[in-house]
């Protein structure tokens, strides 16, 4: 049933989008007189669901400007190592680049890729990056003060929970025979904890087996990182200090470690050797009340064919609810972040002959009615980093409620990002090694903590220690203009 | 005589070219790079830093342990290949008929690609969804066992996994050695009235041992070259308990851009390999003489 309040605020979300999405495109260039290139630009993307983000395309490129898109597939984890690899052995392989935005540091101060400021002018283009959801562009679009890339796909993980678990009855009364308060949904990791312990070992859902409280992966190591990240963040802890020594492994780093821990206890067994896209599979068949999840589920879990599906996704999709990541109160203060891990963004290499070219297929992308087409589609991994996109208006295939919707833009907007700096990659790698060994039951959360940032000590070394100073301020500033209060 | 050489010169060429081209400029190129020091920033030159690289890499306790690692798997697997190889290649060669539909369907564990055999083994391990587990549950009562992420059994993993996969090809080729070895020294044997134990001790194994020695180098080479089967079943884990040499010469070299050191540790496991090879040459040889 739909209340009076929730009417009158559905019905002014949706003026607001369709104004906002006017001022857009009312912004934006006459596409009818484009310019045409007749040109074929090589286009590293993704593989998989992330192909129909170019896709969705490829005759409107080649109708409106001319342009024919020769998609080469890179893994998603090693994208990157293809970029450099190309700018090792001189360059031109790539017009178009995707990657994850923590190598956007790697790939901008080796000069790989193009700043996009002038492209920008001389295309008219600044109504369509202005519309860029605030925090992506200035903590994934930019380095160094210009503009190096554009999000395609605005992953985010919100935390679903299971709206039956929070209403049961029985939960009710254990949680508060437990721990004398009320059961609600987690606001903080205490709370979260709490809940994981009660919704674990017994029938909640009446599915006629044990429920558990929580799901993760911890076999796929960069998951691990981004479950934790944040968390520590929260915490109040931060990647580095100021002059770039390790800031992880004080007391909120391991305050965090040790409460994802003890989270696993509340997962179904043997799920800590799952993949993460197999986490799904339990969340679906095992009734598990709470997960940590990227934006993909709110949108196209309903849809009948998309890949949630063959776990059963659409008849379950109305029992969850969206909020954000829990935080922590820290000597009075509260402060969560979500993670905001992973999602993807796309650059022009600096050795294209063709920059107008893929400023045009840039300009595409980021083209509402354009960009609609790989986010309401069942089969594509995009999400929303738009700010037009977040309206159920925006979609006319999938069926995303505004309830998910507006909790995702909250999630977006207080996301704690991906560390991007020079050698994210060796920094990432030494850290998953030590949290996925401490995950997985050997040692004590601070002797793996402090392992891993001897090793970044290392590691800002052979970098050399004032250039990461001066990037790690940069990386800083960027947290500032979005507006984060992290690591303070 | 002077044409039949030139003659002889253009025949070989191809081969001499491509030899120098595809084998030789890439090691020189390799050995070059290992005493150079190379900048995260590829626009700045690599620095000629003598032997700090092998320095840096021997107080590196990930390779260290990398190493380690890839010893304990060579040592099992290949022991555990050469056994079952051998007891296929015994079984296969006393089918009279049929053999060679069966010897193809052995070797198609070795035909798969290792990046797919690596897949379909971390599913079968997999704790939650995984037949082998299922299998140990149903048949024998076993609880679940995180087979991928905790030690001693994410190394037992990629050792079954290896076995598995290379085992069919040993076999093939032990069956190779069993057929050269003539009929009539068996048949004399077994109208002596010899045991076939002392049939297999002292006449199968000694006229075999060339062949163990073929396998057995190319298998030593295989398994400390190995990559695609530990970075699929294990990423690594736990921790970095199961990075053998192969995955931390790809970290080195493709997700930290090291080159001066990955070329280093290419160095030193290509001299390594040569020392393991000769110890095992002179191993088989040693029993040769004792025989």
């Amino acid at each position: 049933m739909i209340t009076t309040t929730q009417l009158k605020r559905r019905t002014f979300l949706q003026g607001s989008a369709a104004f906002g999405s006017m001022a857009v495109l009312g912004a934006m260039p006459n596409v009818a007189s484009a310019e045409t290139y007749d040109t074929t630009l090589n286009i590293m993307s993704h593989p998989g669901q992330i192909l129909p983000i170019y896709t969705h395309h490829t005759d409107y490129l080649k109708d409106t400007y001319g342009i024919s898109m020769k998609l080469l597939e890179s893994p998603d984890p090693t994208s990157y190592q293809d970029a450099l690899k190309d700018l090792r052995s001189g360059g031109g392989k790539y017009d178009l680049v995707m990657h994850f935005p923590r190598f956007n540091g790697d790939l901008t101060s080796s000069g790989y890729l193009r700043p996009l400021d002038d492209l920008i002018e001389k295309h008219d283009a600044a109504a369509l990056f202005d519309n860029i959801s605030d925090a992506y562009r200035s903590l994934y679009c930019e380095w160094g003060g210009k503009t190096i890339a554009v999000p395609v796909d605005g992953d985010v993980a919100m935390m679903y929970f299971r709206k039956d678990a929070f209403e049961n009855e029985e939960a009710k009364t254990r949680y508060r025979e437990k721990f004398g308060k009320e059961l609600t949904v987690p606001r903080t990791w205490e709370e979260f904890l709490r809940a994981a312990e009660i919704f674990t070992g017994w029938d909640w859902a009446g599915s006629g087996k044990a429920g558990y409280g929580f799901q993760t992966s911890t076999w796929d190591r960069p998951f691990i990182e981004q479950q934790w990240a944040p968390m520590m963040a929260s915490a109040g802890g931060n990647w580095f200090d100021d002059d770039c020594n390790p800031a992880f492994n004080g007391e909120a780093g391991v305050r965090a470690a040790n409460d994802l821990r003890a989270l696993l206890a509340f997962a179904p067994p043997g799920s800590a050797s799952l993949s993460w896209g197999q986490t799904m599979e339990t969340v679906f068949s095992d009734d598990v009340a709470m997960v940590l999840w990227y934006m993909d589920l709110g949108r196209l879990g309903w849809a009948e064919n998309s890949w949630f599906a063959s776990s059963g996704g659409p008849e379950k999709m109305e029992k969850f609810g969206y909020a954000e990541w829990p935080g922590y109160d820290v000597n009075g203060t509260y402060r969560n972040f979500n993670s905001m891990f992973y999602g993807r963004v796309v650059g022009v290499s600096n050795f294209t002959e063709n920059p107008d070219a893929c400023m045009a297929v840039i300009k595409t992308l980021l083209t509402p009615e354009r960009r609609v087409l790989s986010m309401d589609d069942a089969q594509s991994g995009s999400d929303m980093y738009l700010k037009s996109d977040y309206t159920t208006d925006a979609f006319k295939v999938l069926t995303p409620s505004q309830e998910f919707l507006d909790a995702a833009d909250k999630v977006i907007n207080n996301g704690f990002p991906e560390m991007i700096m020079p050698g994210t990659g060796e920094y990432m790698d030494a850290l998953q090694g030590e949290l996925h060994s401490f995950i997985n039951g050997s040692g004590s959360a601070q002797d793996a903590l402090n392992r891993a940032a001897d090793r970044w000590q290392q590691i800002t070394d052979r970098y050399g220690r004032d250039k990461q100073k001066e990037a790690w301020a940069a990386v800083r500033a960027s947290y500032k203009k979005a507006g984060l209060n992290i690591g303070e | 005589m002077r044409g039949e050489k030139r003659f002889a010169w253009a025949m070989a060429a191809p081969s001499i070219i491509a030899l120098v081209a595809l084998g030789i400029v890439p090691l020189v190129w390799m050995l070059w790079t290992a005493f150079q020091a190379f900048s995260p920033n590829p626009t700045l030159p690599p620095q000629f830093v003598g032997l700090d690289n092998f320095d840096s890499l021997v107080s590196d306790p990930q390779f260290l342990g990398s190493l380690k690692i890839t010893a304990m798997v060579l040592v099992a697997a290949l022991f555990l290949q050469l056994v079952f190889g051998f007891a296929l290649a015994l079984a296969l060669y006393s089918i009279e008929t049929g053999r060679a539909l069966v010897v193809s369907l052995l070797l198609i564990p070795t035909a798969i690609a290792p990046i797919v055999a690596g897949i379909v083994w971390w599913m079968l391990f997999n704790a939650r969804f995984g037949a082998i587990n299922s299998i140990l549950l149903q048949w024998f009562g076993v609880d679940p066992i995180n087979w991928t992420i905790e030690m001693p059994t994410a190394l037992i993993a990629i050792v079954i996994a290896v076995v598995w996969q290379w085992t069919p090809f040993v076999a093939i080729i032990l069956l190779g050695g069993l057929t050269t070895i003539p009929r009539d020294v068996l048949d004399a044997a077994r109208i002596d009235g010899a045991p076939a134990r002392r049939v297999l001790r002292y006449i199968i194994l000694p006229m075999m041992r060339p062949f163990f020695l073929v396998v057995g180098l190319l298998m030593i080479i295989e398994i400390v070259r190995l990559y695609e089967l530990p970075f699929f079943i294990t990423q690594g884990g736990p921790g970095n308990e199961t990075v053998v040499a192969g995955v931390y010469l790809f970290k080195l070299a493709f997700s930290f851009f090291d080159l001066g050191r990955a070329s280093m540790m290419s160095v030193f496991l290509v001299i390594s390999l040569s020392v393991v090879a000769a110890l095992y040459m002179r191993l088989v040889a040693d029993r040769k003489a004792s025989v």
